[in-house]
């Protein structure tokens, strides 16, 4: 029988109503008007003219674009603070999104344009998941202490790498490197494969929430009460580094997002993993489409890179909630 | 048929032998005590015990099933396992941490219902720690941490009991509370305890079998007549112990 405890249910409700807020809010914003009858007759399906298209073609792909990346680093993070037991991770931490940023800017160093930077960007994160996987991996022995330092290492030769690259690109293509190391959502593409990664992989990380929260005690005890860790251990891994560079692909190294949104509702009450990690989808994706929806129309017509938002929206957040706290957090 | 029994078992930690062919049969009701200095391979023989470490030869097995062929979930029903030490990084509750006990009983998608959360509350009440359950699991001291673990170990509901040092960080009156409890419970339920315990006079007070590791490979296992003798204590320490009689009953006082 399911029996999820009332506050829980109550806070994901209310997150669900988040996300709606800030999805409409997105379709709403920016520099053409549109009012809410024809919001509401363009999503009814009988809008017509600019603000239909405006809204459709521009808006609804940019919303989802924002909302996917979102949600998909805030399941990561959630993820991969559990896999490496430590509340600091974020999907960053071992080296995807470096190794992303390697692919892509080399890609833009090159002079490769169109869809160029984002298969680079999947390409490198993939092959940083497999390298940091294979060699933390070689001795058969992996701690989630040793898989921490391969990871960080490996970040940082990832990092250097695009220093140099930074260092060595003409100057006109340095703007665009730089917004894609912030992280921004004005060159991404249909959001519609991301979306399915979302689903497909928040489907596989609740199924397997309940031995998560078993996980999040320690290897030993989790092996006690019957997980099989090892596998475990294997799909948190493959599965956070997915969505990771399914974002990263998508957005660029969004920051924050990944860091915060699980401890945000940890300290809202929301635990359980079973509960936490839909809870991180919606609350990921609401903030950066709230925060991509500030980002387009604050300094209008400019357009600031996302990243630089998510941070100024989620700090305050985060430190009221701490505040405000009775938890000490640790 | 033995709750937990053991084949012809070694094993091995690097270069130290802890056992070598042990043939051990926990029986329902039994309360058994590891005995042995400090690294001769009490924890890992516990491990090997649960399933948790593969053997170097022999097997473990549960009720005659052999351990390696066992699920983990079926395993970690028969076999419980309470570790030296707990860490927690991430916040949590103590009705939530006990909770986790019943995580072999459940289903892929099942949730804890209303019977989990019944046996979660009486493991606490039953602890000492009846009126806990909101409290956050790092505002605890050390014992309380210590008595949420053997609660979550309650909680659990193995057949078998193995329990690493389960006295640490209790006051007097909490370690012999709960092995006086421990025991109760394994007699009225057919339950065994297999523990490692420090503590010579607490052993001799609460444990029916005794197993001596000696470091080197060689152990030996038998009832409390058989083992607690001063030559098998002073090679066992390696340290001279003297049998004290206090009002009818023998207690060990170091030299």
């Amino acid at each position: 029988m399911v029996n999820i405890p009332a506050r829980p249910l109550a806070l994901l409700a209310g997150l669900v109503l988040l996300a709606a807020a800030s999805l409409v809010l997105a379709l709403h914003a920016g520099i053409v008007p549109v009012d809410w009858h024809q919001l509401w007759a363009t999503l009814t399906g009988d809008g017509h003219g600019l603000a239909r298209e405006v809204v459709l073609e521009l808006r609804l792909p940019r919303a989802g674009a924002a909302f996917a990346a979102g949600a998909l680093l805030a399941v990561a993070g959630a993820l991969m603070q559990v896999l490496v037991r430590n509340p600091l991770a974020d999907p960053y931490i071992l080296g995807v999104s470096g190794g992303a940023a390697t692919g892509a800017l080399g890609a833009m160093l090159l002079g490769l344009g169109g869809s160029w930077p984002a298969a680079g960007a999947f390409g490198g994160a993939l092959l940083s998941t497999a390298g940091v996987f294979g060699l933390a991996r070689r001795q058969g022995n992996w701690s989630p202490t040793r898989l921490l330092l391969t990871g960080v290492v490996v970040a940082a030769g990832w990092g250097a790498a695009v220093s140099f690259m930074l260092a060595v690109s003409p100057s006109q293509g340095l703007r665009g490197m730089l917004f894609w190391l912030m992280g921004d959502l004005s060159a991404a593409g249909d959001p519609r494969p991301a979306l399915v990664v979302l689903a497909v992989g928040l489907a596989i990380a609740t199924a397997i929430a309940r031995q998560l929260n078993v996980l999040a005690h320690g290897e030993l005890p989790a092996a006690a009460l019957g997980v099989a860790v090892e596998r475990m251990r294997i799909t948190v891994y493959l599965l956070a580094s997915l969505l990771t560079a399914v974002a990263v692909t998508l957005a660029g190294s969004i920051g924050f997002v990944g860091l915060v949104v699980p401890h945000i509702l940890r300290l809202l009450g929301l635990r359980d993993h079973r509960v936490l990690l839909p809870g991180a989808a919606l609350l990921g994706g609401a903030l950066l489409t709230a925060a991509d929806t500030l980002a387009r129309t604050a300094f209008a017509p400019r357009q600031l890179p996302v990243g630089v938002l998510t941070a100024l929206l989620g700090v305050p957040l985060f430190l009221y909630l701490l505040g405000r706290s009775r938890v000490t957090v640790r | 048929m033995a709750l937990l029994a053991t084949e012809k078992l070694a094993v091995r930690i690097a270069d130290v032998r802890v056992c070598n062919g042990l043939d051990l049969a926990v029986d329902a009701g039994q309360c058994w005590c590891v005995l042995g200095r400090n690294g001769v391979g009490k924890t890992t023989l516990l491990h090997t015990l649960a399933g948790l470490a593969a053997p170097a030869a022999g097997t473990v097995s549960m009720e005659g099933m052999a351990l390696q062929d066992a699920p983990s979930t079926v395993r970690a029903r028969h076999l419980g396992l309470l570790l030296q030490d707990h860490s927690d990084p991430f916040p949590a509750t103590v009705l939530d941490t006990v909770l986790i006990g019943r995580h072999p009983h459940l289903g892929l998608w099942g949730w804890e219902g209303p019977d989990d959360y019944r046996r979660a509350r009486e493991a606490l009440a039953a602890m000492g720690l009846a009126g806990f359950e909101q409290r956050e699991i790092h505002t605890l001291s050390g014992g309380e941490r210590r008595r949420v673990g053997l609660a979550t170990l309650l909680t659990q509901d193995p057949a078998v009991y193995l329990l690493d040092e389960p006295t640490n960080h209790l006051d007097l009156h909490h370690q012999i509370r709960l092995l006086e409890q421990l025991g109760a419970h394994a007699r009225a339920t057919g339950k065994a305890l297999v523990m490692v315990l420090h503590d010579i006079n607490l052993a001799a007070r609460f444990a029916d079998r005794f197993l001596l590791l000696f470091g080197d490979g060689e152990c030996l296992h038998g009832d409390a007549q058989a083992m607690l003798q001063e030559g098998h204590l002073q090679r066992l320490y390696r340290h001279r112990l003297i049998p004290v009689s206090v009002s009818g009953t023998t207690a060990w006082l170091p030299e």
